[in-house]
């Protein structure tokens, strides 16, 4: 059913709105993908690192780190990536250094807009060459709109050089299909739905392609629907999942792309992890 | 509910924020304090239940069905930004300079935290304003909300700091060539067309321009700065957390917690929100749900249990039921905030 665990693409970027699980669910993919064979590399963006807790590794304080069979994880801190590419790519040497230590380049790496997002997406597109697979867990604040029409904006801005060309490699990598994939993860619930169907659209207008994925986190247990007794837990889980199914019913008619469902766990951490990665190997496995 | 004269939200992503400032101001608002509620790009289901839309962006406007007392206005840092330089720029010309700045137009937005202190300026102006009893200000999710307080801080150390006088050398000759090259010939000419393939020159020219351009009001913001980080560290404000009962959004909460904490803000209240009321023995009428539902409302009391042990006194710990589905009216509002009080 799924090509992220034989060939291309080599990078999937993993966007939604705070609080549905993103991190949990970014980890359970790159778990699955690892144990299906693939080299997976983790990236998450927020400084306040989380991956850790759901891997059972040591935070990444911006390294690789190894997280388990074929899987590694690192936390990007654009900035150092933004250094690394001037003294990567400016010569003379001498000119890197004067530039780097200036405090004009201090205002424009803070000031220039979607530089940080084009730098992380850009560590992404690069990593992709030392790993089969690259998954990028989407910060939690602001939107995945932001992140992902970034290049397009910065090397419209920029014209030309160095930065102007990474932006133009990361957007083309982005904008295709074949190359990337877009994956949202939400709960079923009203807002949290209207946002990722507005979030599919506002994506089609800024560039030029939609979502490839649909995740819905937190399920509830079907039979919850028939749920007997007046009890406060027993009416809250009938009325949640009589909620629940409504919006499936009305999400189905608008969305015919590809869905993988998974339920609400009382696990946390690494257990949560492993429960979702089986789940999702399963429904994804060739 | 009590309440001090400025109460900010603050907590991480997906917490249900927005709706328990609501909740909040409409209580605030049915004990007969005029009530302004300051909410940060509201989701839509927000504004629908508070009956507003877009026309509340930057202003403030009644909502109905609380006697007139509750006003909602969502904030817009770059509005806000432009009334100031509207009204503290020395002349026109500045002003005309500022405000057609294509570096401010599009770039100035994360200019050192820039767009979250006009959050903070716009509250400070409201309480000036003397119009409301009780202000309730909603803000993003936690790493922003960190550079909010921050904000005047990092404003008035960015003045005082030399980047300001660095970026406000003169550069560029009157035909918007770098005058350090100029005198270089030809070499020059290759520096200058290099730099402009590295970063785009003119991106550089509307840096400087901008910042000449502002530099007459630097005092003004300074001053107006530090009498903001005031308020916030004041007598008047409180804040209160919010956090669902999971364990990496306590660790969120609890990280913010600190921040304040060391900051000098005053922190009073907890609210956990969505909790899941827990199965009785008895009732195993679907023993696989049953066994669900207790779990989740276990792992809940337990991250209860744990923040009730870091808490000393002088912060309150509200609990918050799930409800099962969002509140979509204010009479969904009013009893959401019965719950608030009543803990």
């Amino acid at each position: 059913m799924s090509d992220l665990w034989t060939s291309v693409p080599s990078l999937v970027v993993v966007i939604g709105k705070g609080g549905v699980g993103k991190t949990l669910v970014s980890c359970a993919l790159a778990r699955a993908a690892a144990a299906a064979g693939r080299r997976v590399l983790l990236l998450e963006l927020d400084a306040r690192e989380s991956l850790h807790r759901f891997l059972g590794c040591s935070p990444s304080g911006g390294a690789v780190i190894s997280a388990g069979d074929r899987l590694w994880a690192q936390s990007v801190r654009p900035r150092a990536v933004v250094d690394t590419l001037i003294e990567h790519r400016v010569r003379p040497r001498w000119a890197a250094r004067r530039l780097l230590a200036s405090q004009i380049y201090e205002q424009f790496v803070a000031g220039a807009p979607g530089l940080r997002e084009v730098a992380a997406l850009g560590h992404a597109v690069e990593s992709g060459g030392s790993y089969d697979l690259v998954i990028l867990d989407s910060p939690a604040s602001g939107h995945g709109v932001a992140l992902l029409a970034a290049p397009r904006l910065l090397a419209a801005a920029i014209g030309s050089g160095p930065l102007a060309e990474l932006a133009g490699e990361v957007d083309a990598k982005v904008a295709d299909p074949a190359a990337s994939r877009l994956w949202a993860v939400s709960t079923v619930e009203a807002m949290a739905l209207r946002e990722t169907l507005e979030l599919d659209v506002a994506l089609e207008s800024a560039i030029g392609r939609g979502l490839d994925q649909l995740v819905l986190n937190r399920l509830l247990p079907d039979e919850a629907v028939e749920l007997a007794g007046e009890a406060a837990w027993q009416r809250l889980w009938r009325d949640r999942a009589r909620a629940q199914r409504g919006h499936l019913e009305r999400l189905g008619a608008r969305w015919q792309r590809p869905v993988v469902r998974l339920p609400l766990t009382a696990a946390e951490g690494q257990a949560a992890t492993a429960e979702l990665s089986a789940l999702l190997a399963a429904e994804l496995s060739p | 509910l009590s309440l001090a004269r400025v109460e900010v939200l603050a907590g991480a992503g997906g917490v249900g924020k927005t709706t328990v400032a609501a909740a909040t101001a409409v209580a605030a608002a049915d004990a007969g304090y005029r009530t302004l509620v300051m909410t940060f790009d509201p989701s839509r289901r927000l504004k629908d239940t508070l009956g507003i839309g877009s026309e509340a962006a930057g202003r403030e406007l009644a909502v109905a069905g609380c006697g007139g007392r509750l006003h909602a206005s969502l904030l817009d840092a770059q509005r806000t930004f432009d009334e100031i330089v509207e009204r503290h720029a020395p002349d026109a010309a500045v002003r005309q300079r500022i405000l057609g700045n294509r570096y401010y137009r599009q770039l100035a937005g994360s200019l050192a935290g820039i767009l979250e202190y006009m959050a903070v300026e716009k509250l400070f102006e409201v309480v000036q304003s003397e119009s409301y009893d009780r202000i309730v200000l909603d803000t993003p999710p936690t790493s922003q909300a960190l550079d909010l307080f921050d904000a005047p801080q990092r404003i008035v150390s960015f003045l005082d700091s030399g980047a300001v006088g660095f970026a406000t050398r003169r550069w560029f000759d009157e035909r918007g060539r770098l005058r350090a090259t100029g005198r270089l010939g030809g070499l020059g000419r290759r520096v200058e067309n290099y730099l402009d393939g590295l970063v785009g020159l003119d991106l550089l020219r509307d840096i400087v321009e901008f910042f000449q351009a502002f530099k007459p009001l630097f005092e003004g913001f300074r001053q107006r700065a530090i009498e903001v980080e005031s308020l916030l560290t004041g007598p008047q404000t409180s804040f209160t957390l919010v956090t669902t009962a999971s364990e990496d959004r306590i660790e969120d909460t609890m990280f913010l917690a600190r921040r304040l904490l060391d900051s000098g803000m005053r922190w009073r209240r907890l609210v956990v929100n969505r909790l899941h009321p827990k199965p009785g023995a008895g009732e195993r009428s679907s023993s696989r749900i049953w066994r669900l539902a207790s779990a989740v409302a276990e792992r809940e009391q337990r991250a209860l249990a744990s923040v009730r042990e870091l808490l000393g006194p002088p912060v309150e710990l509200v609990g918050l039921p799930l409800h099962a589905e969002e509140p979509t009216t204010i009479d969904h509002l009013r009893r959401l905030g019965g719950d608030l009080s009543s803990i």
